[in-house]
């Protein structure tokens, strides 16, 4: 899978390290200073690294665990974020990382117990700072910079950090993958407060723009384990994409969505427009010109694209009012511009 | 024949230090002499040019600055420094790329990127001011990689060294003839051509706001455009081909509902672009 692994000589001697590095005996391995020397250069191509990325295994210092930009949560006041990993197998044409991202190359922060120390640190701050009565958990996000289950088999990520989630039960963990790879989650007994939330498209959009990625009707079945197992599910349409056909393919998709899953058991449903910050929307545009997706019905908006006013509302009301045919009001999360949810 | 250094087509950059490496690709690729001006050689045909810089990691340094000078905006799309190396660890003869290169004098690193499996080993490469005596267990010896990097690499990502092991030792080292130079180049000119067609492979993909657009150029040489709506109007072509490229309108049909005028060739085609439809 790698030809080169980049290790930073910090943890050169790390047991994760060997371990990953074992699974790659082919691999040339390569010391640096800091991961940035080869992940932050400027002017590297995205796109052409992406045909062939490298992995490079790090040390993450300063601050580990993040806010979550507003608007992103399913139910808490207080959400935050962490990243173990940057970068995703998949090469999803919509994802936002090749925008953000010099570097195609995927980093694994092997300090997992300081992510922990962090985590339990913010945890005991947020939950002792005399919460209201009504007060919601603190949600940790884990997907964002990266698909949480993707690359488990090299990260080991659901196995370290599992029985980590359920020692502490006041907050909650989200997973955010599009991943078949549920072995780990399957052999440990369900844990209450994490969600393994699973991001779906209509098949046509998979087919088109979701590259390297398990089919749906592939995450549906794991979805459908997983919940048959006692996991709590969560669904996220996100990003939504307006296209000729949309409103079939989006009726399509709840349709095999719910005959598969129950909808009595899932933990949350959202839904978010396609959307991006100006300055990824930019560099996604120059690394594929050609690409239909970002030509399309999109706007800057006080510095995001996303679809011009009419579009939106089309694809707003239509999925909305599709979905809610099958979901019950408190479930239902949507980061269209004017909900409240 | 367009001269290769004018080539916007982006190209491939060979880059050697000697003129002992360069002879057998000059032979293999039919190259003609196109520029000399006292510190810099430069030879080409068919959108590759090769230049030699002369030793050291200085010269080879300005060698690229004032290639790049000399090409203008356009940076080849592939530049492959091309030379003999010392190595301890690999057989004489043996062709390998640098996956990590080191200034010696500086400790500035530069790691190329491998979006390809490599088609030879690949090992540390370690440019140094003056030959070494004494050749490290994991890595190797030349006098230039370093300083090419430092500039072709601000522009271009395919980046390469593919270097060729000339001595093992300094006494096989200090018995170099420029002769020897040459076989060594010549006996993996096969694996340099086949490494160029390998990164060739990888630059093949649309440019961005082309003015090669046949529609856009003759509205830029029939229409009154200022600089920002010749920018929007290259952007609107872009996206128009890119969401419904068989609808895209002849030139002549907008210019005959636009009278000829810039600013209304932009609104048709913006008209055009929110009526289209994005088909999966």
């Amino acid at each position: 899978m790698f030809d080169f692994i980049y290790v930073e000589e910090e943890v050169a001697d790390h047991p994760r390290v060997a371990r990953i590095c074992a699974r790659f005996p082919d691999a040339q391995q390569i010391v640096v200073e800091r991961y940035g020397e080869v992940f932050n250069r400027r002017a590297q191509d995205f796109r052409l690294q992406k045909q062939r990325p490298a992995l490079i295994l790090a040390n993450k210092h300063g601050r580990r665990i993040l806010e979550a930009p507003e608007g992103y949560g399913i139910g808490s006041s207080r959400n935050f974020y962490f990243s173990h990993m940057l970068n995703c197998l998949y090469d999803c044409r919509y994802c936002f990382l090749q925008g953000m991202y010099q570097s195609a190359h995927m980093v694994v922060f092997v300090n997992y117990e300081e992510f922990k120390d962090d985590i339990h640190a913010l945890i005991k701050s947020e939950i002792g700072s005399a919460p209201a009565p009504d007060a919601t958990p603190p949600h940790f996000f884990t997907g964002y910079d990266c698909d949480s289950l993707a690359m488990e088999s090299v990260t080991g990520f659901a196995s370290e950090f599992l029985s980590f989630f359920a020692a502490h039960p006041d907050a909650l963990f989200e997973f955010r993958t599009k991943s078949v790879a549920i072995d780990r989650l399957l052999a440990t007994d369900p844990i209450e407060n994490v969600v393994i939330a699973y991001s779906l498209t209509p098949e046509a959009v998979g087919k088109r723009f979701e590259i390297g990625a398990p089919p749906l009707a592939s995450r549906l079945k794991a979805m459908a384990r997983l919940q048959e197992a006692g996991w709590v599910v969560g669904l996220r349409f996100d990003p939504l994409i307006y296209y000729e056909g949309f409103r079939d393919g989006f009726r399509e998709l709840l349709e095999a969505a719910f005959h598969k899953l129950d909808a009595g058991l899932l933990h949350s449903v959202c839904l978010g427009p396609f959307r991006l910050p100006r300055d990824f929307y930019k560099r996604m545009r120059r690394l594929y010109p050609e690409e239909s997706l970002l030509a399309y019905g999109l706007e800057d908006s006080g510095g995001v694209y996303s679809y011009r006013s009419d579009l939106m509302l089309e694809l707003s009301e239509f999925c909305s009012s599709e979905l809610m045919t099958y979901i019950p009001d408190n479930i239902f999360f949507s980061t269209f511009a004017g909900t409240d949810r | 024949m367009r001269d290769p250094i004018d080539d916007p087509s982006g190209g491939i950059a060979l880059v050697v230090a000697l003129a002992a490496e360069a002879r057998p690709l000059i032979g293999r690729f039919g190259l003609r002499h196109l520029h000399n001006d006292g510190l810099t050689v430069v030879y080409g045909a068919k959108g590759l040019t090769l230049t030699v810089t002369g030793p050291g990691s200085e010269a080879a340094a300005a060698a690229m600055a004032r290639l790049q000078g000399l090409r203008g905006s356009e940076a080849p799309a592939i530049s492959l420094n091309v030379g003999i190396a010392g190595c301890g660890h690999l057989p004489l003869g043996t062709a390998f790329m640098a996956h990590a290169i080191v200034d010696q004098r500086s400790g500035e690193r530069h790691y190329p990127t491998f979006p390809f499996r490599p088609p030879c080993p690949t090992t540390t490469v370690i440019t140094v001011a003056h030959p070494v005596d004494e050749y490290g267990a994991d890595c190797a010896y030349d006098m230039e990689a370093s300083g090419i990097f430092e500039i072709a690499r601000g522009r271009s990502e395919l980046v390469h060294s593919l270097k060729i092991v000339s001595d093992t030792t300094a006494r096989e080292r200090r018995e170099l003839s420029a002769r020897r130079v040459e076989e060594l180049v010549e006996s993996c000119a096969d694996q340099i051509e086949n490494t160029l067609a390998l990164l060739r492979a990888l630059t093949d993909r649309p440019s961005p706001l082309s003015e090669r657009d046949p529609v856009a150029k003759e509205l830029l040489s029939r229409c009154h455009f200022t600089i920002t709506e010749s920018r929007q109007l290259l952007q609107l072509m872009e996206r128009l081909r890119a969401v419904c490229p068989v609808d895209v309108p002849e030139a002549e049909h907008l210019l005959t509902h636009s009278r000829g005028r810039g600013q209304q060739v932009l609104q048709l085609l913006r008209r055009q672009l929110d009526l289209s439809q994005l088909r999966l």
